[in-house]
């Protein structure tokens, strides 16, 4: 079965459990999420069958608006099913397991079939190593055409219109090496239309987070909210944008919240570990979880700088390639320490937040060097600790959960103590 | 002459690392500590400074490092680190550092963060050789130049900048002499000492070095390197290998390391600037970027490319690719550099290294089974 397949079987269910039990805990909203994802992954299906493009590397919208179907490969590894024979396949082609998982993993799913090789992969570096060098590799793996997407390490008006220019030639190189691949600006801009409405749904959201108590859960908090360009469907993805804030809004005003009594709100940084729950155990302290800060979550939730429209940023109307350019080039993990730990400590001002969980995920070339730097700045200016918390995204193998648990309940403790 | 050899081969031993930069600065001068040979150092030298490659500590301990990074992480960075925290660099005046790899940008990070040198500067360096690369190079050039006229206070003018250029393309020329002898079947210098060369050039005042190989080219031309084993030839490919010893061990396994692809090695010194142009920083943009790549770069395809015409003008037996541990752009390319080496007919191994020696014997073991395969196949 292919990671598609095993998709649609899995939300399928899970639609199907919300409908004959529905948990008045959980927001309603995630049926329609779980239907979104559903239609993607048969979408993805029937392009598969029929030879359609898969694209990896480009924003969404961009990358439907050249005719393609969008890949993620990061979050299709964040997906993927639990076996640790995937690490055994990467070191048996040589390649570093010690590198993020999610950047392996996928090349994993590739070889064994479980996605369609991409017919074109953009190698970028908005992020991290690890994204590039992983494209670099597959690209030549699997023998199909690659492009680099070069980014600097500001962003302003000169190295967006870098970007802008190169995003202009590898448009063109599309043209020319993918059949079926052919530039719409006009479909780019009817789906920056809708993600700007869904990007404002989630700004709602942002704002509702600075309640006490915070109406979101942990494991809410942690999911990635994707834009609705992504979808098969992105009218009814936005829906589900809607209908999430409204649940939220709703929550809010009933003063209802993840915890009881909250006693602590809680910033979680980087990423996590995809098969374990360490936010119930957090609740269950009365800790609420009401941020999780990675790469684009500031820049999606419109804290800081909307995106799409925004004319504050770069003093000028940008084109619609240049705000595609935008997004990729103010990445919060590209650049350099100022931009990530500038925009979690905005975040933990403007959300009241009482402590940093900071995961050092293996092989994050992004982050991991950054940790101390988080924790002196936030100890300095904002005077809150900061817990690492060592671990990897899918290699269930690195986790103990007793350690975790006692690691957190300790921090808890300790934070606690120092409110007194 | 062997004893003015000696002076190069040993320029870069922990005793004497640190020479030439404490001379220049009690001179007055100032030193600029280098994390990267895609800085253009022309720039510092027209500024007067000397420029300095920062090699790392020499110990294994970097528990200073370890605090502010992972095990797991750029070896080379905590080593640097490391030097940075336990004082060995306490003389340096400025860092520069480029995105060579992320981990390095981290690292920059941590030394900004400290505080560590008066002055810091970090460069985008493009991941791809094309017009649009060469362009964005040329600004981050200009904005280096813009920095360190406002550091040193001295304003880099085209012609004092040219002259850097010469100077520079002089060692280049001249450690392209040095190479050429080892095509020799019995070379003139063995894998190691050609390393030590290069690195004491990384180190040393260019016009001092240029002096110093320039008289020992014609006594060179002479010599026999003091090797074990003239076959099978390899070339050794790596990143940030200063430490001789893991060159040394492989000459020591039944072979001779008779070209490199290593950033103090060929890579360091491949390609001179163009001095027929009429803008020197895009002329350096231009042969910065298209020197022969570090794994970082995009162009993997023309990195192993340029490593077959080694094996071709050098008469290579093997290829002997020795990645440092955690470093993530060499060791994401080995399975492309294994596939295209095998393609092109070239016997290839790739074993992972760290830096302290700690992993000699099992090096020895792997690396004296790869010399016997090509043994049997001579």
């Amino acid at each position: 079965m292919n990671f598609y397949e095993a998709e649609i079987i899995k939300c399928t269910k899970r639609i199907k459990k919300i409908e004959e039990n529905p948990d008045p805990v959980k927001f309603r909203s995630n049926k329609i999420l779980y239907e979104i994802e559903r239609d993607l992954n048969i979408a993805r299906l029937q392009a598969w069958k029929e030879g359609k493009p898969f694209i990896e590397g480009f924003t969404p919208p961009l990358m439907r608006a050249l005719g393609f179907e969008p890949m993620a490969l990061d979050i299709c590894a964040d997906r993927s099913t639990l076996d640790t024979s995937r690490f055994d396949t990467i070191r048996a082609l040589g390649l570093p397991d010690y590198a993020c998982d999610r950047t392996i993993v996928c090349i994993d799913m590739c070889m064994k079939k479980e996605l369609p090789p991409p017919n074109l992969l953009v190698s970028h570096n908005c992020s991290c190593d690890p994204v590039k060098l992983a494209y670099n590799t597959m690209g030549r793996l699997f023998n199909i055409p690659i492009a680099c997407l070069d980014f600097g390490l500001e962003a302003n008006n000169d190295t967006l219109q870098y970007v802008t220019d190169q995003m202009g030639e590898i448009i063109e190189l599309a043209e020319r090496k993918v059949p079926g691949a052919k530039y719409d600006e006009s479909k780019l801009m009817e789906l920056q239309a809708i993600d700007r409405m869904a990007y404002g749904y989630l700004n709602d959201i942002y704002q509702l987070r600075k309640r006490v108590p915070c109406p979101i859960a942990g494991k809410d908090a942690f999911r990635l909210p994707i834009p609705p360009s992504y979808y098969a469907d992105p009218k009814k993805a936005l829906e589900y944008f809607r209908i999430w804030r409204d649940e939220m809004q709703e929550r809010a005003d009933k003063g209802m919240g993840a915890v009881k009594e909250e006693k602590l709100r809680v910033l979680w940084a980087v990423s996590g570990p995809f098969y374990a729950d360490p936010f119930s155990l957090l609740e269950r302290r009365g800790v609420s979880i009401p941020w999780f800060q990675f790469d684009v979550a500031m820049r999606w939730s419109g804290v800081k700088y909307p995106l799409y429209g925004d004319e504050t940023e770069y003093g000028r109307k940008l084109s619609p390639l240049e705000e595609e350019a935008r997004i990729m080039n103010s990445f919060s993990w590209g650049g350099l320490a100022q931009r990530w730990i500038d925009d979690t400590l905005f975040v933990c001002r403007d959300l009241k937040i009482n402590a940093i969980i900071n995961f050092r995920q293996v092989g994050c070339t992004a982050t991991v060097g950054l940790a101390k730097i988080l924790e002196d700045r936030a100890e300095r200016e904002l005077g809150i600790p900061t817990m690492h918390f060592d671990g990897r995204q899918l290699d269930h193998s690195y986790f103990d959960a007793v350690q975790v648990n006692s690691q957190l309940d300790i921090f808890v403790d300790s934070c606690l103590h120092r409110m007194e | 002459m062997e004893q003015q050899l000696r002076g190069l081969l040993e320029a870069t031993n922990n005793d004497n690392r640190a020479k030439w930069a404490l001379d220049w600065r009690k001179r007055g001068g100032k030193v600029m500590g280098l994390l990267c040979s895609y800085v253009p150092e022309e720039l510092i030298y027209a500024a007067g400074m000397l420029p300095w490659h920062v090699m790392g500590t020499d110990q294994s301990e970097t528990s200073r490092a370890l605090m502010y990074r992972t095990a797991s992480s750029s070896l080379y960075c905590n080593r640097v680190l490391e030097s940075f925290l336990n004082g060995e660099l306490d003389f340096l005046d400025g860092v520069i550092a480029t995105d060579r790899e992320q981990d390095l940008v981290r690292l920059w990070d941590v030394l900004v963060h400290l505080k560590k040198t008066p002055f810091a500067h970090i460069m985008h360096v493009p991941n791809q050789e094309t017009a649009l690369g060469y362009q964005q190079m040329s600004k981050e050039i200009t904005a280096l130049k813009k920095a360190i006229e406002e550091f040193s206070g001295n304003r880099i003018i085209d012609k004092s900048l040219q002259q850097a250029i010469a100077v520079f393309n002089k060692m280049r020329t001249l450690l392209i002499k040095l190479y050429e002898m080892r095509k020799n079947e019995l070379p003139a210098v063995s894998g190691a000492e050609a390393m030590e060369i290069v690195a004491a050039a990384t180190i040393m005042p260019k016009d001092e070095f240029n002096f110093e190989l320039d008289r020992l080219l014609p006594y060179l031309e002479k010599r026999k390197a003091p090797i074990k084993y003239a076959h099978p030839r390899l070339l050794l490919s790596s990143d940030t290998l200063y430490n001789p010893a893991y060159i040394k061990l492989v000459e020591q396994s039944g072979s001779l390391v008779a070209m490199d692809d290593l950033d103090p090695g060929s890579r360091y010194f491949w390609k001179t600037v163009d001095t027929n142009s009429t803008d020197p920083i895009y002329a350096l943009a231009k042969r910065y970027l298209s020197r022969p790549g570090h794994p970082r770069m995009f162009a993997w395809d023309r990195q192993v490319k340029q490593v077959i015409e080694w094996v071709k003008e050098y008469h290579i037996d093997g290829v002997l690719e020795m990645p440092e541990m955690y470093s993530l752009p060499r060791q994401f390319r080995v399975p492309i550099f294994h596939a295209q080496l095998t393609e092109a007919g070239i016997p290839n191994i790739s074993i992972s290294r760290f830096h302290d020696m700690a992993d000699a014997g099992q090096l020895k073991t792997r690396i004296e089974a790869f010399v016997e395969m090509l043994q049997g196949r001579a």
